[in-house]
């Protein structure tokens, strides 16, 4: 079960709005390499990981990951605080406004909603490992992506170390993926799925 | 008390905790509710420190021994 810390993983502090990147940004609460598909992908791959060192780092990265999603949904919320309908005309946020004023909802930077189809939990643990490492070379980008349109050193700070983030969890997942390996038939990895396969 | 009961018993405690802080947070100057609230909450702190020494930690930032032992022994969605 989990219990909730009222404090941030890292500080967000940004005083000057700027909706225009909002409507980017959101894409890390609901796009498809955002931290709520994340957060889902690893906290579902859980159930079937048969080794108790993966599933200890696929339910705390998976943990880690509601801990990012509260960071862009701080950063997107600090973002289009104390606007003007006049402001959020100019800046492109009209069509965001409209549905939501300035509430967080999680959609993709194109405005498509979030889904579930974004992530993958096969039941197998090289093939959803793959994905994990995929997954978080792909947010990478998305930050990476992010960092050359921002400007303001109190959106970059926080955005500087939830690309970093994504660079451990790389790392982390790579190693699991090896201890997965080394737990394996060597001469044939896919000879049995560990996860669905009767005792081999 | 064992493993079961003990872990049992700090469901209760916690369930109790969560009970009273949903109803302080709609009634934050209930003076009957957080004495509810601190009677539950010393029971659940003691007993939990308790279950963690004899069966381990039940979160990665209260592995108090020098080697880790967070990844050991059954999960919780294996069932008893």
């Amino acid at each position: 079960m989990w219990t909730y810390e009222k404090k941030l993983q890292f500080p967000v502090n940004i005083r000057q709005s700027d909706p225009a990147f909002a409507k980017i940004v959101i894409t890390q609460i609901g796009g498809p390499d955002g931290e709520l598909s994340a957060s889902m992908r690893y906290l579902n791959q859980r159930y079937s990981m048969p080794y108790n060192r993966i599933r200890a780092m696929l339910t705390d990265i998976g943990t880690e990951e509601l801990a990012h999603l509260e960071m862009v949904s701080a950063i997107v919320y600090q973002l289009t605080r104390e606007l003007s309908v006049e402001e959020i005309k100019a800046e492109g946020f009209d069509a965001y406004y409209v549905d939501h004023t300035t509430g967080i909802w999680p959609q993709a930077a194109s405005g498509a909603a979030f889904t579930s189809a974004y992530f993958q939990s096969k039941g197998d643990p090289i093939t959803d490992l793959m994905e994990d490492m995929a997954a978080e070379q792909k947010a990478r980008t998305t930050y990476e992506n992010l960092l050359r349109a921002a400007s303001d050193p109190e959106v970059i700070a926080p955005l500087k170390f939830l690309r970093e983030r994504e660079i451990v969890h790389f790392q982390r997942f790579g190693e699991a993926l090896s201890y997965v390996q080394s737990q394996l038939d060597e001469d044939n990895y896919y000879r049995y799925n560990p996860a669905f396969d009767p005792k081999y | 008390m064992n493993q079961n009961e003990c872990l049992q018993q700090l469901q209760i405690y916690d369930f109790a905790l969560q009970e009273a802080a949903l109803f302080l947070n709609s009634h934050p100057n209930n003076a009957n509710a957080i004495q509810y609230y601190h009677i539950v909450q010393e029971a659940s702190q003691q007993l939990r420190e308790h279950y963690q020494a004899l069966y381990g930690p039940l979160s990665n930032r209260e592995n108090d021994e020098d080697r880790w032992l967070y990844i050991n022994g059954k999960w919780p969605w294996e069932g008893e």
